[in-house]
């Protein structure tokens, strides 16, 4: 049975790899055919269904040293991958074609053109322009007449007002056997219109190729409870119903599933949007991409994450990336207080030019609508959402998530970067021997419990299952319900052993009834924390350090690394209050950190940046997220950060001149309709390709 | 003045052509990969696109 089956993929350089990858592919057993598209780096692959599996074809790509995740979402009508182009051809022809009419009776004007022949060309042009202006302007009346339908106002209503009151109007003359005729214009206000909507179709086409892209590099993975009680990491595809899953604090539930452990608190808000946590009892069910805010848990999957579940997983992903809804809703925000403003200036000067000059009625209704298409706020609409969402996929080529536009320029303007240490700045090795006087099991699954980074470099330690009924208390340590503790010195009990003079990141377990065990780990600074330093004090931006760690730890980290400012031993909402404090001084703040203590600081911060790999808790609260695992990507984002706000104020600025310049023009009677549509159009063209001119880092 | 009413045919005809040509080439996905096209081209195995 032949079966089809679409991918994205990761890892693809050029358009080489593309081909390289489908001639693999071809001349593996059960493919019957395999395409490739390098643009938006998709898969098709048809395949004998009995000899090879989808997971068989992913293990293929991985082979040849790409990744490939299924993809559901190709399954989109056609027109929505072409954008407009089919609208666009087709107002370019009505255009060419009604300029042909229109040219002719302009120049017919000053020589020998009669009036019959005036009346066939203008008749001809309505003939033409009918078809063209239904067709073409379907992009935009369609929405339009949703949102008047529902009572909003947007950007679309005002353009289907430029549009269709410059062909009505025309249309009436032409019926009337008069020559104030303007089909020419409003096809041309049609097309160039088109074209920046075109262009925004390619924008937000590569941002979703290169999230679907990202989708790749995050794979969720869970921790599954093997029948033995011991556990093993493995994808969320993986999954199947029956399977008991682990899900320690701060991480998404990867499938339905039904609750096993006693109490659980999960927070359902991508489902209901209620942001308050539900509280679960053993044998609720839970649902696929719920966040854990609770004690760690266990639960059987009852629905494998085939479907809906990943689909949600993904989704969230997708949220994250540049997304559209943020911009449309600022373009609306913004249609909305000034879309109305369009109308009544229109308004205003028909009433002005009719009843104060006393124009006749062909003359005041010429200017109202040179008014109306003039003042169509589109240029200012695109102005920051085009340039935001530029950055956005240059920056997400690099790996870099940009939540919203809004934090790209927080970032521009940050002059203090506020540092998370353990996990952030500095990455801790695997422990590598198991500490004296302590069971590597025991210690091992109360570590499974979290997803800190020193529980992290603990786990490996054995592969025993998470332990049961563990309390996480972020900042400080774990505790079970066996007594056994692991944590900071102060949670165990051990203030009195610890040796200050002992420097090192430390982590203290205390099995039952035990004396507390300090076990050292190692500590090496991530990948490119120099440069992240040096380019904070090349601009002169503040770092601080704020940790969780013990103050010597801190300092000594922080001396070694060339950070001015550092202290040690903050408890989760210290940091909060030092942000806030921050703040207060007048300060913007940037904020980077990847553990649950550091959440509440990274949502106050005015811009947030946290890791791939770092617990969901706070990828979900930061506004930007690095995929990759070196802090190098971070001057890059800055670098992007400035250079999109400078492209941003340009737009403003142009925008803002257009308008002055144009509205008191047309205003005075000296623009005809025709002429503010090139006018109009051509703006809104120029701040998009403004935003285009901003080119990918090296 | 005549000549217009052959003439205006004759231009509406030829734009439509072009116009219908466009449309061939939306439907059959020629503007779907332009970045693997310009490799495409040199390569030498016949390929069929699947959609």
């Amino acid at each position: 049975m032949l079966k089809e089956a679409r991918f994205s993929i990761a890892g693809m350089r050029c358009g080489g790899c593309a081909i390289a990858l489908e001639k693999r592919l071809r001349q593996t057993p059960g493919v019957s055919a395999a395409r490739v598209n390098a643009t938006t780096h998709g898969l098709i692959v048809r395949f004998d269904a009995g000899a090879l599996s989808a997971r068989q074809i992913e293990a293929v790509v991985g082979a040849a040293g790409y990744a490939a995740h299924p993809d559901n979402s190709a399954h989109q009508p056609p027109e929505h991958k072409a954008g407009v182009l089919a609208e666009l051809a087709v107002a370019g022809f009505g255009m060419m074609n009604v300029m042909l009419f229109s040219v002719a009776v302009w120049s017919g004007l000053t020589s020998d053109m009669g009036a019959a022949t005036v009346q066939f060309m203008n008749r001809a042009a309505a003939a033409l322009a009918t078809p063209v202006i239904f067709f073409a302007a379907r992009p935009f009346y369609g929405p339009a007449f949703a949102a008047i339908t529902s009572r909003r106002m947007t950007m679309d209503v005002a353009i289907s007002f430029a549009i269709f009151g410059t062909y009505f109007a025309s249309l009436i003359e032409t019926m009337n056997g008069r020559d104030h005729v303007y089909f020419d214009a409003a096809i041309a206000l049609t097309f160039f219109l088109l074209v920046g909507r075109q262009l925004d179709h390619m924008l937000r086409r590569r941002s979703s190729t290169a999230a679907k892209t990202l989708r790749t590099l995050i794979r969720p993975d869970c921790q599954r409870i093997r029948a033995d009680g011991t556990s093993e990491q493995v994808s969320v595809k993986a999954l199947t119903s029956g399977d008991i899953v682990f899900v320690p604090r701060g991480e998404r539930a990867p499938a339905d599933g039904v609750l096993l452990s006693g109490q659980a608190a999960f927070d359902e808000s991508i489902l209901t949007g209620e942001s308050a946590a539900a509280t679960k009892q053993a044998g609720d069910t839970l649902f696929a991409g719920t966040l854990n805010l609770g004690d760690p848990c266990r639960f059987r999957v009852e629905q494998a994450s085939k479907g809906s579940s990943l689909e949600q997983v993904s989704r969230l992903i997708d949220q994250a990336s540049a997304e559209k809804g943020q911009r449309q809703q600022f373009a609306d925000r913004f249609a909305a207080g000034y879309g109305p403003f369009v109308l009544i200036s229109a308004a205003l000067a028909f009433s002005f030019w009719f009843f104060a000059l006393g124009a006749d009625v062909q003359r005041a209704f010429e200017i109202a609508v040179a008014v109306l298409v003039v003042t169509c706020p589109c240029a200012a609409g695109l102005a920051t959402p085009a340039v935001a969402s530029r950055a956005a996929n240059l920056l997400l080529e690099k790996g870099v998530i940009v939540k919203s536009g809004a934090a790209l320029e927080a970032l521009a303007v940050a002059d203090q970067f506020v540092c998370d240490k353990t996990g952030t700045l500095s990455v801790l090795q695997p422990l590598q021997h198991k500490p004296d006087h302590a069971d590597a099991d025991r210690l091992s699954a109360l570590a499974r419990a979290s997803s800190h980074p020193v529980a992290r470099a603990i786990a490996p330690l054995s592969s025993a299952a998470p332990a049961f009924s563990v309390c996480e208390l972020p900042g400080q340590g774990l505790r079970d319900d066996q007594g056994n503790t692991l944590g900071s010195a102060e949670f165990v009990g051990a203030s009195g052993a610890a040796d200050s003079a002992i420097t090192g990141p430390e982590i203290w377990f205390r099995q039952n009834g035990q004396a507390p065990a300090r076990i050292a780990l190692s500590e090496q600074p991530r990948d490119g924390l120099k440069g992240f330093v040096n380019d904070l004090r090349a601009d002169g931006t503040n770092c601080l350090l704020l940790s969780g760690d013990r103050a010597p730890n801190v300092t000594e980290f922080a001396r070694r690394n060339g950070i001015s400012c550092a202290e040690g031993a903050c408890k989760p909402d210290g940091k909060l209050h030092r942000i806030q404090a921050l703040q207060a001084e007048g300060r913007v703040v940037a904020m980077l950190g990847d553990g649950i203590n550091d959440a509440a600081a990274l949502s106050t911060a005015d811009v947030s940046l946290s890791f791939g790999e770092a617990s969901e808790v706070a990828r979900n609260a930061a506004d930007i997220i690095i995929v990759g695992s070196s802090l190098r990507a971070i001057p890059q984002t800055r670098k992007m950060a400035k250079v999109a706000r400078r492209r941003m104020t340009e737009n403003l600025t142009f925008a803002a001149l257009y308008n002055v310049a144009t509205v008191p023009v047309a205003i005075a009677g000296l623009l005809t309709p025709f002429w503010a549509a090139i006018f109009m159009s051509s703006s809104s063209v120029l701040v998009m390709l403004n935003a285009c001119r901003m080119r990918p880092l090296r | 003045m005549t000549a217009l009413l052959y003439l205006i045919p004759v231009a509406l005809f030829l734009g439509g052509v072009f116009l219908l040509a466009f449309r061939w080439c939306l439907r059959t996905g020629q503007f779907d990969d332009p970045e693997g096209d310009r490799y495409r081209i040199l390569d030498d195995d016949d390929d069929v696109p699947l959609r």
